[in-house]
């Protein structure tokens, strides 16, 4: 089937009409375009949820204040006494700092295995 | 089936370097071109539907999982563009008998087929070719003049290789009932 001569000879005489010159150029503008496009798209969503972030924060703590304001706008301030009163409360501090510090360094352990196994992979590719 | 040169130029792409795209366009653009103007004949029409296959191609490099070749799914992307774009219009292809395509003898298929210096013939034949529909003019592009393998066409057209094989005997049978008529 693959030695059709004749059928090879007819589709080739049948080629074209061509690209144009300046084809593969003008797509890379398009392709150019489409980037910015989508870098603009990502930095107005990006904007976008920080902008309704900010404005949900600011109301709900206008919303607090106000209802606070609304009782006393004094602020009391806890006896300082009652943090020696128990050594009880430092030690689930600590406890609390301990988990903290372990999560993070676990944290900090898996991400340099993953950055590793990434980086040998890419290797692979390379060779 | 995979190329690793450009698995690497894929993965630099996702990671910005848009620039490298044009290694794509400089290895495909005519090939991928030289298919869909097989289906859609018009220059204009042809250019403009292989700058959307690319662009298409760009902003999808992402979901491109490597399970078939650059060029396969290259190609897929392009056949299913310019396919959607003949489904626009109404084209009516000529029908022909299945009886007719069974009665053909594949020796004296394959004598026509082998000679390729009557000129007469050869005006038949590309006059049959330009009678044949969407999908028949692909397989035959993808074979004959792409030189892609029964596998890849099956790959590119999301069907079974037996499949493919059948199809294209009988599109060669379709061909010579198209001269010969």
């Amino acid at each position: 089937m693959n030695q059709d001569k004749a059928i090879i000879k007819a589709l080739k005489s049948q080629q074209g009409p061509f690209l144009s010159d300046g084809f593969n150029s003008e797509m890379m503008n398009r392709i150019h375009l489409v980037v910015v496009k989508k870098k603009r798209r990502m930095y107005i969503g990006t904007l976008c949820l920080i902008t309704t972030a900010s404005l949900g924060l600011i109301s709900m703590a206008l919303y607090l204040l106000r209802d606070y304001l609304h009782e006393s706008f004094t602020v009391q301030l806890p006896s300082l006494s009652s943090l020696f009163d128990s050594l009880s409360k430092y030690g689930f501090g600590l406890y609390i700092a301990f988990l903290a510090i372990l999560l993070i360094a676990l944290d900090h352990y898996f991400r340099s295995v993953w950055q590793k196994h990434k980086s040998d992979k890419f290797r692979q590719y390379n060779t | 089936m995979e190329n690793p040169d450009e698995i690497i130029y894929i993965k630099r792409i996702l990671d910005g370097e848009t620039n490298l795209f044009s290694f794509f366009l400089e290895r495909y653009s005519r090939t991928i071109h030289g298919l869909i103007v097989r289906i859609i004949p018009s220059k204009e029409e042809a250019e403009e539907l292989t700058q959307d296959t690319f662009l298409k191609a760009f902003r999808k490099l992402d979901t491109f999982k490597g399970d078939c070749s650059f060029s396969t799914w290259l190609f897929r992307i392009a056949y299913n563009t310019a396919i959607s774009a003949t489904r626009k219009k109404k084209i009516i292809f000529p029908f022909i008998d299945d009886a007719l395509l069974e009665n053909v003898s594949e020796e004296l298929m394959e004598t026509v087929f082998e000679e390729d210096d009557n000129e007469y013939r050869l005006q038949r034949l590309e006059e049959a070719i330009t009678e044949l529909n969407v999908e028949e003019k692909t397989l035959i592009t993808l074979y004959y003049t792409d030189g892609k393998s029964i596998a890849e066409i099956a790959s590119l057209l999301e069907q079974t290789t037996d499949n493919i094989k059948i199809k294209l005997f009988r599109v060669r049978k379709k061909i010579y009932v198209l001269m010969t008529k």
